[in-house]
Parts: structure tokens; C-alpha cells; sequence
């Protein structure tokens, strides 16, 4: 193989490795986005998550310290990624 | 025989910056579903100390809503880097002194329990030009127990080199870094006391993922010495991280953190993370007091060596202590004093933070190459600590 070839072989090797969990992410993802209309109870109900919107449970108080310090550890640090695109809401509105 | 001949050597992994902060803006914005983030400005001076190089500089962060719809945020911070790295001691280029610019923009748009983001960010130093933008939909639903998230990043890098004293731009070299990013996070609350977040996220690159400045070191033939040579990385890199966390209140006025991240991709790195945080109020909620504390362990990757047998051992050769086997333990202590905490003038409630972080690196087989009359290979292994230094002020109006 080429050098040319051998980078066209190694992208799709690695989205494809990307893909598998990918795709079940996005079906879960969309299963419960499509499911959001069930009759599934609020456990916990309005009036009982008064705990819940304290702000000392927020998961990130202070967005321009967390920058920095995620900043400070990607640069050093193998790994990166998963650190909190996800939801950060406690449903207290 | 030493081929790379480096005049300098660039700040720290300025590739990961524009990525790091989509996620952090989606983290302040969309993440919060269906309720705006709250209007407030923040000031700060921020110092790293360690392993030879000192970073210092400020930053600020703003965010404005407008008819309870639509909230932007904007960000700008200063990096500015001096002192010399293990590296650059080992390869024997000029201290280091040089400038990081950060620009970002995001804008929510809130319609019933979906949040939309859009955000773009730049990166700029004088050899490394990086830009990202980024969207990101979230909604709320079960009774609001549940939030789900989904986002998409793009990044387009473009790396320069520069030499001599003068550090002028190399005009023969230029490359290109392209990278996506896609990501699904999830925050439920599971009882009237803990809530717990999960994400995962996929990262690709493609293009030039190694430092033009960096080399790598191979023996030399009488077994006493060694020569260097550049590194020669993949061009292509997947990775894969995936988190949970979870955050309880205690029965006193008291929270508690803890957190788990898996991280692998395709060059055989592993990495565990986990996190404790406990975060305490104290004088009637004038003083909050946060502690932290971090673990991190990796494995290295399939291409990294100290110290190649001989030269050209192989296609790909890299010898960035980042792709070693190496753990970092840190502790940090955060306190704030909300020193204004009801309505004056146009201001809802200020307050005054300090952070200082610990932080101790240690590698398992990458060593101290900067020691002469020592053979190579059986240096001490390398580890150096940090101090992370942070002082903001708050404002929310």
C-alpha cells in the first residue's frame, strides 16, 4: 500500500471504530427524545426539588475556572473529551 | 546524528483549546435545558507554574439574555508562555516566549423544553491558528427529571512553525488538522437528593497531529549515547470517552461530587479518571469552600518509545510525554465569598474567588533525557509538579 492508501485505510478503520459506539448512542438518544411523551410519572415531584436547585448543586459554579482547568489537563494529559456536554439540569424551573 | 534542530517549542496542546471550550460552552448553556443560564460577568487572573513553564494571564466571560428567548456568551482569555519544558532543555531550543489569544461565541435560543446552541471559537498564537463551531440541542422532558443533549463540533486547524531568533514564520511549512466531534450527554435526577450525569463523546482527526518542533530519541550504535530524530505521527486519530457522575446532598447543608470517565482510542491509549468533590458552605453562605481531588492514570501509545533501539524502527515514532504511560493525582481547594448578596444598584449579587490547584505528574517510561554522563535509558523517570493559581470576581445582573 502507498502512503495515500494507507491513510484512507486507517480514517475509515477509525470512524468505523467511532461509528459502533456512536450509533448507539444517537439510537438511545433518540429513542428517549421519541419517547418523551410517555405517562412515565414524575418521581420526584416540583414542590421536592427544592435540595435539587441549591446552588451548591450546581455541577459547574464557575465556567470560566472549569475552562481553564479542563484547558490545563487536556494539554497534559492524553485524553480529552466527555467532560460535560451532557444535561447539567435539575428540572427545578 | 541529530537531524531536528529546534529553535523553540510551542505552548502546550494549543489543538485541544477550541474543542474544550464547545464543551464548555455547551456545558453553560444548552446543558441547562429548559431555563436560560443566568446573566452574570466574570473577571479572572490565572497562573500555571510547573514542569518549567510558566503561564500567566487574564480572562473574562460574559453572558446577556434577551426576552427570556435567547442568551449569548462571549469569552476572551490571554495566555501568555514562558520558560522552557523538559523537551526543549532535552533538545536544546531557546526558552520559550510567546502568546495564546482565545475568542469564543455561543448563542442558546430556548423554545418551550428545547434548548438550541450554536457557538464558534478561535485560537491564536504565532504558529497555530485553530477554529471550531459547534450546535447542540437539548430538552427536557419526564416531568423534567430528564435532560438529554446532543451536539456536533467541527474544528479546522491550520499549524505553522516558526524559526531562528527572530522566530519568523517558515513559509514552506504548513499544515492542516481537521477534527469532528460529536457528543450525547444525559443529566437525570434520580431522587430529591441526587442527580447524575452521563456522557459520551467521539472524537475524529485527520491531518497533522504531531508537533513540528518535537523529536524523538534513538540509541546510538555504541549503546552510550543517543541521537534524535523528528516524530512521525499517524494522520488520522479516533477517541472515545465516556463519563458518569453523580452529586448528592447531604443531610447538612453540603454536597458531594463523584466522577468516572473511560477514555481509548485508536492508539492503544487507555485512561481512568476519577473525581472527588465536596463543596461546603460556611458563615451564615457567606464563604463557599470547594474541594476537589483527581486521579488520572493512562497507558501509552502503540507508536510512543523514551528511547527507540535504532533510527527508522518503525513507520509512526512519537516521544511526546503526553502518549506515555503516566498518572496525575491533584488536589484542589476553591473558596468564595459572595461579598454582595442582594440587589444594589443594577446588580443582583457579587462575589470573590481563589483557586489553587496541586498537581503531580508522574511517568512511567518516559525519563529524564536532560541528564548528561548517564546512560540512555536508565535516567530517573521524570515527574515535576504544578500550582495552578485563580483569582474572578462575579458579578450576576
Amino acid at each position: 500500500m502507498n502512503g495515500t492508501t494507507e491513510r484512507i485505510v486507517a480514517r475509515r478503520a477509525g470512524l468505523r471504530a467511532a461509528g459502533r459506539p456512536l450509533a448507539v448512542g444517537v439510537l438511545l438518544a433518540t429513542t428517549l427524545l421519541t419517547s418523551a411523551c410517555g405517562r412515565i410519572e414524575p418521581w420526584v415531584k416540583p414542590y421536592e426539588r427544592e435540595r435539587l436547585a441549591d446552588p451548591i448543586m450546581a455541577w459547574d459554579r464557575a465556567a470560566i475556572s472549569s475552562s481553564y482547568l479542563g484547558h490545563v489537563r487536556e494539554n497534559r494529559e492524553g485524553a480529552k473529551g466527555g467532560t460535560g456536554a451532557g444535561g447539567g439540569g435539575c428540572g427545578c424551573n | 546524528m541529530s537531524r531536528a534542530a529546534p529553535r523553540k517549542f510551542p505552548a502546550p496542546a494549543k489543538a485541544v483549546a477550541p474543542a474544550l471550550a464547545a464543551g464548555l460552552a455547551l456545558l453553560g448553556g444548552a446543558a441547562h435545558g429548559a431555563v436560560l443560564p443566568e446573566e452574570r460577568a466574570d473577571a479572572m487572573y490565572k497562573t500555571y507554574d510547573g514542569g518549567g513553564l510558566l503561564v500567566k494571564g487574564p480572562a473574562v466571560l460574559v453572558r446577556k439574555n434577551f426576552a427570556d428567548k435567547v442568551s449569548v456568551s462571549a469569552g476572551y482569555s490571554v495566555d501568555q508562555v514562558s520558560g522552557a519544558s523538559i523537551d526543549m532543555v532535552v533538545l536544546g531550543a531557546s526558552e520559550l516566549r510567546e502568546e495564546r489569544k482565545q475568542k469564543d461565541l455561543s448563542v442558546d435560543y430556548l423554545r418551550g423544553k428545547v434548548t438550541y446552541t450554536v457557538g464558534v471559537s478561535n485560537s491564536l498564537e504565532n504558529d497555530y491558528d485553530a477554529n471550531s463551531a459547534y450546535v447542540s440541542i437539548s430538552q427536557d422532558m419526564f416531568g423534567d427529571l430528564t435532560t438529554v443533549s446532543l451536539s456536533a463540533s467541527r474544528g479546522w486547524d491550520k499549524i505553522t512553525r516558526v524559526q531562528g531568533r527572530e522566530r519568523t514564520r517558515d513559509p514552506n511549512f504548513e499544515r492542516r488538522l481537521d477534527r469532528d466531534t460529536w457528543s450525547v450527554g444525559l443529566s437525570q435526577v434520580l431522587t430529591k437528593h441526587l442527580v447524575a450525569n452521563l456522557d459520551y463523546e467521539a472524537i475524529t482527526e485527520q491531518g497533522y497531529l504531531q508537533n513540528p518542533y518535537r523529536a524523538i530519541r534513538f540509541l546510538s550504535p555504541d549503546g552510550q549515547s543517543f541521537s534524535t530524530a523528528p516524530e512521525v505521527y499517524p494522520e488520522t486519530r479516533t477517541s472515545n470517552a465516556a463519563a458518569v457522575r453523580l452529586k448528592y446532598y447531604l443531610p447538612w447543608r453540603a454536597a458531594v461530587t463523584g466522577g468516572y470517565r473511560y477514555f481509548f482510542d485508536t492508539w492503544d491509549i487507555r485512561a481512568h479518571t476519577g473525581e472527588f468533590g465536596y463543596t461546603q458552605p460556611f458563615f451564615n453562605d457567606a464563604l463557599t469552600a470547594d474541594l476537589q481531588l483527581r486521579y488520572y492514570a493512562q497507558s501509552a501509545a502503540n507508536f510512543y518509545s523514551d528511547l527507540f533501539p535504532r533510527e527508522n524502527f518503525q513507520n509512526f515514532v512519537g516521544r511526546d510525554k503526553e502518549l506515555a504511560a503516566m498518572n496525575t493525582q491533584s488536589v484542589g481547594l476553591e473558596l468564595t465569598w459572595d461579598f454582595l448578596k442582594s440587589q444594589r444598584w443594577f446588580l443582583k449579587k457579587a462575589s470573590a474567588s481563589v483557586r489553587y490547584d496541586y498537581i503531580m505528574y508522574s511517568y512511567d517510561d518516559f525519563r529524564d533525557a536532560s541528564l548528561r554522563g548517564v546512560t540512555p535509558g536508565t535516567e530517573p523517570l521524570y515527574e515535576y509538579d504544578a500550582s495552578v493559581g485563580q483569582v474572578w470576581f462575579s458579578v450576576w445582573f
